[in-house]
């Protein structure tokens, strides 16, 4: 993770060059362990804009140009979400030409 | 238990079986299919469910197909496997654990060969917890046996396979399968995705910026049912409704 000037962290992908945790001998319990298996262990997270459910036929007849309706509006948050299941919601930015997603919540996993 | 005689499938039925799933699920498509399912897994693929109580708590949610079987075929299944006479009846774990052991052989070429046509599940990723359509199975006397639940977005990759075969033959898609045609697929908008570890996930603040892995000037990719290759991709336009997207293929 990096940070801008103005406090904002970048979180981005995990680096290759990150090493698993070693065996130190003096750990008792994985629990132990956590912060070097959090380190070490990686998740897809991915954002999802929004969905849109169509008829075959429609679909087969889509084309270049054509346009599908999503069910979410243009102010309403991305859902980030880690195997299915949403973690937190952000709003669209883009960093370096790629998209990215600024958090503004966190969602209680509870 | 006087007229109780054990069901067992014979391979030329299931091959109709397999053959109707192939050809004819689409042409015999209908609501009344769909029902949730749950069940007692057997394995990764297949999960028998209880249809005399109306099935049980939903604990097969990954499996990929269902078996709904009355008590007397899941009953017959065990007495087969414990090679005891008919009418002995034992509801053990030792017998859940052999009717099992049971299914997955009885079934083993159903299983294949569906398996073939619909794809193999992914487990983990796409539970079967929702709607999925059922095809009765009869034996070579007619009588009911069980029916075969394939969830529904197997189902949708069949069509994909077949809408495809279809195009690969000039001819359009909906004069062969109308049916398939009025049938709706989700398509979900994905912006990207990143691979954080658990740390940085457990880290996640509020102003914090997930860096995706997909350029803006790609636009949006638009995914079907789970699958993780995109089917199209989209432009945003605002408009200031709904998202709309422009298609780019």
């Amino acid at each position: 993770m990096t940070s801008f000037p103005n406090g904002t962290d970048i979180v981005e992908p995990a680096s290759d060059t990150e090493q698993p945790p070693g065996k130190n001998g003096t750990a008792h319990t994985l629990a132990a362990k956590q912060d070097s298996i959090f380190a070490a262990v990686e998740v897809d997270i991915d954002a999802r804009l929004g969905n849109v459910s169509l008829p075959v036929s429609e679909l087969l007849a889509l084309s270049r140009d054509s346009v599908l309706t999503l069910d979410r509006t243009i102010t309403d948050p991305v859902d980030l979400r880690v195997n299915g299941a949403v973690v937190a919601r952000g709003e669209i930015v883009t960093v370096d030409d790629n998209f990215a997603v600024r958090i503004t919540e966190i969602v209680d996993p509870a | 238990m006087a007229d109780y005689r054990p069901w067992i499938p014979d391979s030329a039925h299931i091959d109709g079986v397999v053959e109707r799933a192939a050809t004819g699920i689409l042409q015999d498509w209908s609501q009344d299919w769909f029902a949730s399912y749950g069940g007692v897994r057997l394995n990764g693929l297949l999960s028998l469910r209880d249809t005399d109580t109306g099935g049980g708590k939903n604990d097969a949610p990954n499996a990929g197909i269902a078996i709904d079987a009355p008590a007397a075929t899941r009953q017959a299944f065990a007495d087969i496997a414990l090679d005891r006479k008919p009418g002995k009846r034992a509801d053990t774990p030792a017998d859940r654990r052999l009717l099992a052991a049971l299914g997955d052989r009885l079934f083993a070429d159903l299983e294949s060969r569906v398996a073939d046509i619909f794809g193999q599940p992914e487990t983990g990723v796409q539970p079967a917890a929702g709607p999925c359509v059922r095809i009765p199975v009869s034996d070579a006397a007619k009588r009911n046996g069980f029916s075969i639940g394939i969830s529904i977005d197997r189902v949708a990759a069949f069509r994909r396979a077949a809408a495809a075969q279809s195009d690969r033959r000039s001819e359009p898609v909906t004069s062969r399968v109308p049916i398939a045609a009025a049938a709706v697929v989700d398509l979900a908008a994905n912006l990207g995705a990143a691979r954080i570890s658990l740390h940085a996930l457990a880290d996640l603040e509020i102003g914090d910026v997930i860096l995706l892995d997909r350029k803006a000037e790609d636009g949006v990719a638009l995914h079907m049912a789970g699958r993780p290759e995109p089917l199209l991709s989209g432009h945003i336009v605002d408009r200031g409704q709904n998202i709309e997207l422009n298609i780019a293929l």
